[in-house]
């Protein structure tokens, strides 16, 4: 059986979704340090960047087995954060404050008004992220996503086989043990 | 890029009277709120806030239903409004220890020193520290001198060159030692630690000692004649669930978690093996070794190393490891006021200090209180 680190996005959705607690462990792994950071640029506030992030997945945690998430895991975790932090706006009337400033533009591609449908605008994010990261931080991460694409994903960008892609995989994981092995291992004893 | 203002649709948000469409509008305003801006979290704050998070899931989660709460009378919220006055109270005086603590340092502990008790094959035992006669301890077979830098050194004299024994040098909490064994192997004895080892090493094939605790060994390279050859003789730390074998190098073994041993190589080669694996180690390596994997890794020599030169140096562990590291030096107990202590310590200070002095650094480079208590140190927020 693979171990939840080895597992893609999709599938550690429906393990969960099946009240896999181990795969909803594996999802706060991946994904807790990313949407913390976007939640903290958005509100400035580590306090309510904490509770964003918190109210999020304890929701995941609360309904996992009932979710129907249609979009795929990520989009749907940046959205619930995004929404929440419009509402934390809405109570704070923070709007109120960026229009005195003058700050009420938005860039508009002509084409796509809807927000994070596209898995290529989520990954922008999730980029965008990890760009932010302290650099010892980004690198270890950086590793650990690249992991994370289904094999698919990652043979349809390369143009090459998914057998190919998982050959490559299990290579670059290996030597990524040997170099990093430790850094790794006491992530996993802090978390 | 083409640009839109939606001051109108921004201004109305607050509101809640916007359409769908506006409110899509919103949300990509929000989107792009400060997204290309460098964020200024440290690595600390992150995975802080990603503790915090993990340890607030784990909690049981009040959940109400909606429907249910509809049906709420008036009575049942006034009977949980008199609950929850009572649980306040309740919680109230339980928790009035843990109003925020007040840094307290009546009563000063004074660091550690040089010392450890010989227990001998014959059960005598000798404590020897700086103020023992060099005499007496030199009937036991113990020389006490100085070494280089000042410090003083026990040697274990190997007069009795063919005796069988096992002699076992121990540290208390606070007490620390360096031993010279008869092959000229130097053991740096970090405190509440023990080094058994025989009186003699000339008759083996190896020469073997078991660690408990933590220690830093420099082994001499020894050989043996063999039927007329020269060969070396390997140089074995047993500890709880593994051997370390050498031939000659500088390397630290930290055991005092027999469940989680770290064996760190300064120079020269080891092995490490235990029931399960076996790891070669190259300087500046270190190995985790949980019984069940050895998993290797970089070391932090300074980090490591920092005991036996006299400081405690922390580069990023939280304040549970700074407090054993603390409390087996100063002989104190420690007593934490609240379960969610969190931060990592960058700290390098020398192990001379009295306590004080320590916990006032420590509280410097974080929001830890700390307050002495004769021998025990509460630590709280």
């Amino acid at each position: 059986m693979k171990t939840p680190p080895d597992i893609d996005d999709k599938e550690l959705l429906s393990r969960m979704c099946a009240g896999d607690h181990l795969a909803f462990q594996e999802i706060y792994q991946r994904y807790h340090e990313l949407l913390y950071i976007f939640a903290y640029r958005k509100l400035k506030d580590e306090v309510e960047a904490r509770d964003v992030v918190h109210d999020v997945f304890a929701w995941l945690l609360e309904k996992g087995a009932s979710l129907s998430i249609n979009s795929t895991l990520s989009s749907y975790l940046y959205k619930s954060v995004l929404n929440k932090i419009f509402d934390i706006f809405r109570k704070k009337d923070t709007f109120q404050r960026y229009v005195d400033r003058g700050e009420y533009y938005i860039d508009v591609d002509s084409k796509e008004t809807d927000y994070l449908i596209r898995e290529k605008d989520v990954r922008a994010l999730i980029d965008n992220e990890i760009a932010a990261m302290p650099p010892r931080m980004r690198e270890v991460y950086e590793l650990k996503y690249r992991q994370h694409l289904t094999h698919e994903e990652i043979a349809q960008q390369l143009g090459i086989s998914p057998e190919t892609v998982k050959t490559h995989i299990k290579h670059a994981t290996k030597h990524l043990k040997d170099k990093l092995g430790l850094v790794v291992f006491i992530v996993y004893l802090l978390n | 890029m083409e640009k839109e203002n939606i001051k109108d649709i921004l201004q109305k948000a607050g509101k809640k009277d916007i359409t769908p469409q506006e409110e899509d509008k919103v949300r990509l305003w929000l989107l792009q709120l400060h997204q290309q801006e460098p964020s200024t979290l440290s690595e600390e704050q992150i995975k802080e806030a990603g503790r915090h998070i993990w340890t607030r899931l784990q909690q049981p989660q009040p959940t109400i239903d909606p429907v249910v709460r509809r049906l709420w009378s008036r009575w049942v919220a006034a009977v949980a409004m008199v609950c929850c006055i009572a649980a306040g109270a309740l919680y109230y005086f339980n928790m009035s220890d843990n109003t925020p603590l007040e840094s307290v340092y009546g009563g000063d502990v004074t660091p550690g020193k040089t010392g450890a008790t010989l227990t001998l094959a014959d059960g005598t035992q000798i404590h020897i520290d700086d103020a023992q006669s060099g005499d007496l301890a030199e009937q036991f077979g113990v020389k006490i001198s100085k070494d280089a830098d000042g410090q003083i050194i026990y040697e274990i004299n190997d007069k009795e060159a063919h005796a069988i024994g096992y002699n076992t040098l121990t540290t208390t909490r606070g007490e620390q030692t360096k031993v010279r064994l008869p092959d000229g192997t130097l053991v740096f004895l970090n405190a509440l630690s023990s080094l058994r080892y025989p009186t003699s090493f000339a008759d083996n094939t190896e020469r073997t000692v078991s660690l408990s605790g933590e220690g830093y060994f420099q082994v001499t390279k020894a050989y043996q004649d063999i039927a007329g050859k020269k060969q070396v003789q390997t140089f074995v730390v047993e500890t709880n669930q593994q051997k370390v074998r050498v031939l000659g190098t500088r390397f630290n073994i930290n055991a005092f978690n027999p469940d989680l041993i770290v064996t760190t190589l300064e120079e020269g080669a080891v092995l490490v093996s235990s029931t399960e694996a076996t790891q070669r180690l190259r300087p500046g390596e270190q190995v985790h070794n949980n019984g069940q994997q050895m998993i290797l890794g970089q070391a932090n020599m300074d980090e490591v190393l920092g005991w036996k030169d006299g400081n405690f140096i922390f580069m990023g562990v939280g304040i549970h490891t700074v407090m054993e590291q603390v409390s087996r030096w100063y002989d104190v107990d420690v007593v934490y006021n609240s379960q969610q202590i969190g931060g990592l310590f960058y700290v390098n200070i020398s192990r001379d200090k009295n306590l004080s002095e320590i916990l006032s650094v420590l509280e410097k480079t974080s929001g830890i209180r700390f307050k002495i208590e004769g021998r025990r140190v509460i630590v709280g927020t």
